[in-house]
Parts: C-alpha cells; structure tokens; sequence
C-alpha cells in the first residue's frame, strides 16, 4: 500500500493505494495538512473498473478495450473521492473548462462531438489570455460566492489542465453545426444533458446530493447551446456569446 | 399500490422529475411530472388506493370527482405501463 495526500477542490484527501504510479499521477496536487477524509483501493475495485469499462464498450459497440491495474486504479480512486466530495456541494462533470481573462467557461456534449477540439479553437484564439483548466473531469464546487471549477490529475488523454480553481461563468452545450451560434438555454431543457454528465454513485442517497446540486447549479450559472463548426470564428461567436 | 423502490423525486430548477437511482442510469427511464403528477407520485410512494388518491385530489384540487377519477385512473395506467409499480 502507499500513502499519499493531495489536495482537490480545496479538500484534502488521503489516499492508500497499490500502485506508485497513482501518486505520480496525482502528482502536481500531492500535499502536506490533515485528510478531511481518505479513500483506499483494493483489487475488487480494480475489477470493477475492468468490468464496467467492458461493459460500457460493449452497448457502445466497439471492441472491448483493454487498461492495465495502474490506469484502473486511477479510475477507482477518482469514483471513490467524487463519491464523498458529493456529500461536500462538489461534482465531477464531464467537459472541456478553460479560462479566459481568469473566468471558466464548461463545454460539454457527448463524446467525440468536439468539445476538446472547441476548447482548443479558444487557445488558438486568446492564445496567452486563455488557460485550460481540465479537458475532461473538472470538479464543480458550490461556495456561498459562486461555482468554482477545479482543475484535477484526471484531465484527458492529452493531459490539458492545470492545477487551478477559477469562478465558473457559464456552461455550454456543444454541437456540430454548419454555422456559429450560440443562445441561452433554461435548466429543463438543459437537464437531461447534465445529468448524463454527472458523476453518478448509483445510491438512493447519491441521486439525492447530485439532484440539489444541480438545482444549485442551474441556478447560480447560466446554461446555453452552442451551434459550432471548425473555424476559429466559432471560439469568438461563442465567447462573444457568453462573456456577458 | 406501491412503487417500486429505487426512485427518487426532486425538483431541479423548477422542474419536478423522477429518476431511477440504479447504477446505468438509463435517461430514458427520467419522467418529468407536474403539480399534479408530483401529488399522485409521493401519494404511490407510501401506498395509496386508486379511492384514496383520488379523494385526496378532491381536497387539495378545485375539481369535479369525475375529472380527479379520470386523472387518477390515467396517471395510475402510465405508472403501470412503465412497470414503476411494486
């Protein structure tokens, strides 16, 4: 077993693993102070990992991939600490969060719509202004002054973010489209999107957190839907959009 | 009559929606329901006979007993259909 503490969204959190290669991937967020709470892996949640990933691949159609026990430890350590980071106002969403100007902009979509490809068209854009912050597992943490979005270890295949909490300004709904163009949507309409976004323990209690969380959420940040194409222009139309 | 266990009933943004609370959320299986779905739904939840629903319509809703029967009874049906009952 190792141990190790990091720190995410503001929360430190203990971790006992089995492998060293988890601490090196939660390297840039390792840290000293007293674990608020701690998770520990064992090789049942290791399997559990193999045989839901096998399962997804499979209603989606494709080949079942194969991971190694390293990458599906950080897997398991990731669904352990959102589990318990619930109980704490702070969601795991699935998106692309970059910042411009030091305010975070979430795109979301389902997958291989384009959302990491959108979100690297507003670096190409605002070059230095912009800061990625996840492209992929971004936690979301409700405080009495707004939502900030967190940058964590798990950030995508590329490895874009950083370690950076930054106010959330709006959240986005991707999709493919000939022309840029981008208006608000309201909460209902929004809704089964974020909710398939989520992350989601499967428990009574768990459905119950994220249901207030994201009544929360709807509240505090404004949602919209945004049509988009390849060109730059779709970072511009879509900021221009949102930036308020 | 009972539901199923194993949904939970909230109102996000103003929205009342049920969702099952199983592990592969299937968002298919997500119902919205109005002031009067909701009424009928926490009603089902703890056990309620088509008489007693539609009674307690009767008192919490300025409307006729064969209007609040036929809301009931369909309510009821779709509830059936979708296999959330006990």
């Amino acid at each position: 077993m190792r141990n190790f503490t990091i720190s995410l969204a503001g929360f430190c959190v203990e971790i006992n693993s089995i492998f060293e290669t988890t601490r090196i991937f939660c390297r840039d967020y390792l840290c000293e102070g007293v674990p608020e709470f701690s998770v520990t892996i064992s090789p049942e949640n290791i399997t559990f990992e193999r045989e839901k990933s096998a399962k997804e691949d499979l209603l989606e159609g494709i080949p079942v991939r194969q991971f190694s026990d390293e990458y599906l430890e950080t897997l398991a350590v990731y669904r352990k600490i959102c589990a318990k980071l619930l109980e704490r106002e702070t969601l795991l969403f699935h998106g692309s969060a970059i910042a411009v100007d030091g305010v975070a902009y979430l795109f979301t979509a389902k997958s291989g719509t384009g959302k990491s490809t959108h979100t690297a068209l507003w670096r190409q854009v605002f070059k230095d202004r912009a800061v990625m912050i996840n492209d992929d597992k971004p936690l979301l943490k409700l405080t009495s002054d707004g939502v900030l979005v967190c940058g964590t270890p798990w950030n995508g295949k590329h490895g874009l973010g950083c370690n950076k909490m930054v106010p959330l300004k709006a959240i986005c709904i991707l999709e493919r489209a000939e022309q840029n163009t981008i208006h608000p949507v309201d909460a209902a309409e929004a809704l089964p999107m974020l909710l398939q976004q989520s992350f989601r323990t499967g428990t009574p209690n768990g459905t119950v957190l994220l249901f207030d969380i994201l009544d929360k959420l709807t509240k505090r940040v404004p949602l919209y839907r945004l049509g988009c194409n390849m060109d730059p222009q779709a970072a511009v139309v879509s900021y221009e959009g949102m930036k308020g | 009559m009972k539901l199923k266990e194993g949904f939970v009933l909230r109102t996000i943004s103003g929205q009342t929606v049920v969702l099952p609370t199983g592990g592969d959320l299937d968002l298919s299986m997500m119902i919205k329901l109005n002031d009067t779905g909701r009424f009928i739904w926490e009603r089902l939840e703890k056990g309620a006979e088509l008489d007693e629903l539609v009674e307690d319509m009767l008192k919490e809703y300025d409307v006729s007993k064969e209007k609040a029967t036929e809301y009931v009874e369909e309510f009821v049906q779709k509830v059936k259909e979708n296999g959330f009952l006990a």
